[in-house]
């Protein structure tokens, strides 16, 4: 049985939590009306006494501007932040998410150094065409053949290790053959093909050229033999100084014409295309000729027996009577 | 408190959600009713003042974290009741002669201050609202407190714990001497039969 201060202080908590019908029914059952109507007019002064003290309406008003403006002057709180932060507190699922980008955003750097680390497994997140290469590929060699401030490398940039690597080899097979001895210093007087010869002789000797080979004073005729071997003279200077003419593209471009009747014009068409200096154009001209006799190609030797033999059927063919040039076919 | 400032009218969700306007009506509204509640707990109209300020400066910064677990009388008076400790801390802590004499004999403000005429059909109820302050002012403090926020407030006893950090049956206990002490006092005063 319950104390009676007990079932008062189930009454006022009846009262307070503004349970009429509990605390009718508590009051009927234990007697307690009186104690009841008591503690409602109680409750009652008390819900007027929260009114009190009473304040002045003015100094109340002015302590809430000055509550006002102090607000104003605070900084705005970080509520986004705090949003997520709160989202985060709140959803497990959302925890799992951050921890799982955090921990991928952390594995990344990792990621990056073993992929630079091991070439093997080295990850493509890209491929990037190179603007400058594509339009050195596109670009007719003819056009930048002499770009001013390019050197030779640069014009061939794709392909500059070959060229470089086939210009050593046919130089070293060069300089292994050595000049014919009979050849006498070309003099003013003597013929183009003596004094070409003569370039060509001292080139392979000593590596140097006589002024007069590019000043513009030699003049070649129009004849294949000149052509072709003005052509294998421009190609020993690439090969034996690493040189590079205009002259030799015009050339090239000229000879063209009768490639197809000028076997030996063909065979220095054929040393230009393996040594890689034909452009992008003659390369699809010399290709249209469709495949060369195999006994016309030329192996790696400039002076190969094929070719000494196409010199000396040229020679008699057109009747020149040259004996240094003679003397070059002979030699081989 | 005069409005209900739960849900949508919650003050700290409509800063949260970037709305200040509900926020400065809390503070002009409530202004006075937290004034009241700390000269009640025992401070002077000043520092009632100061204390309320820093009430809504303290519920301004604390919008971020705030999340509406209970209602916001509840959570508001929480943070009063604590602003008040912390204030008796400092006061504590003051050297003697700083100290703010607070004689529990000494008239209640209610009584001092502006006491005002009602209707002719409230001045009975007036008049025993202020008694009933009167005695308020003097029960002990844990029973005060109870009683203030119990009664006056109208939180529930589940919210006065949460509040006092006290078990809910101690509420009800210090409820029911509170109640008693008072129905003492306004006897011996003549205002009850």
């Amino acid at each position: 049985m319950k104390h009676a201060s007990d079932q008062s202080a189930e009454l006022l908590a009846a009262l307070l939590r503004q349970d009429g019908v509990g605390a009718e029914r508590l009051s009927r059952e234990h007697g307690l009306e009186a104690e009841k109507a008591a503690l409602l007019v109680l409750l009652a002064d008390a819900r007027v006494a929260r009114e009190l003290p009473a304040l002045s309406p003015e100094r109340v008003r002015a302590a809430s501007e000055r509550t006002l403006a102090q607000l104003g002057r605070e900084p705005r709180p970080i509520i986004r932040l705090d949003r997520w932060r709160l989202a985060l507190r709140r959803s497990p699922a959302l925890r799992w998410v951050a921890a799982s980008l955090l921990l991928h955003l952390m594995a990344l750097p990792v990621l990056g150094w073993l992929a630079w680390r091991s070439p093997a497994s080295r990850l493509v997140f890209w491929s990037v065409e190179l603007p400058a290469a594509a339009q050195v590929e596109q670009q007719p060699l003819s056009e930048r053949r002499f770009a001013a401030g390019l050197d030779w490398k640069s014009w061939f940039a794709s392909n500059a290790a070959t060229l470089e690597a086939s210009a050593l080899q046919e130089r070293e097979q060069l300089l292994a053959l050595g000049a014919p001895d009979a050849l006498g210093p070309a003099g003013a007087d003597s013929s183009w093909m003596e004094r070409l010869l003569d370039a060509r002789s001292r080139r392979i000797a000593t590596g140097e050229d006589p002024a007069w080979l590019l000043d513009g004073s030699l003049s070649i005729g129009v004849r294949p033999l000149e052509r072709a071997m003005w052509i294998e003279a421009l190609l020993d200077r690439w090969v034996l100084q690493g040189k590079l003419d205009e002259a030799l593209w015009s050339e090239l471009d000229r000879s063209g014409l009768g490639l197809e009747q000028e076997p030996l014009v063909r065979a220095a068409w054929e040393r230009a295309k393996r040594l890689g200096v034909l452009d992008r154009r003659q390369l699809a001209r010399f290709e249209r000729l469709g495949p060369v006799d195999p006994r016309e190609l030329r192996s790696s030797d400039p002076l190969d027996s094929p070719w000494c033999a196409l010199l000396r059927q040229e020679l008699e063919r057109s009747g020149l009577d040259e004996p240094a040039l003679m003397l070059w076919a002979r030699g081989r | 408190m005069i409005q209900d400032w739960n849900d949508l009218n919650d003050p700290l969700l409509a800063l949260q959600r970037g709305d200040p306007t509900a926020f400065e009506a809390f503070v002009s509204s409530e202004q006075a009713t937290f004034q009241r509640f700390f000269i009640r707990l025992g401070a002077d109209l000043e520092e009632a003042e100061d204390l309320t300020q820093d009430l809504f400066m303290k519920l301004y910064r604390s919008a971020g974290n705030y999340q509406a677990r209970e209602r916001f009388a509840a959570f508001g008076f929480r943070v009063a009741r604590n602003a008040w400790i912390d204030r008796q801390r400092k006061r504590a802590a003051r050297p003697q002669g700083q100290a703010v004499a607070q004689d529990a004999d000494e008239e209640p403000l209610a009584l001092a201050v502006d006491p005002q005429p009602g209707a002719p059909g409230q001045l009975d109820q007036r008049e025993r609202a202020e008694r009933l302050h009167w005695a308020l002012a003097r029960l002990p403090e844990h029973h005060r407190l109870v009683f203030e926020l119990g009664a006056l407030q109208e939180l529930s006893y589940e919210e006065v714990a949460r509040v006092l950090k006290i078990p809910e049956g101690t509420v009800k206990s210090r409820m029911f001497h509170a109640v008693a002490k008072l129905r003492q006092a306004l006897k011996s005063l003549g205002s009850e039969a």
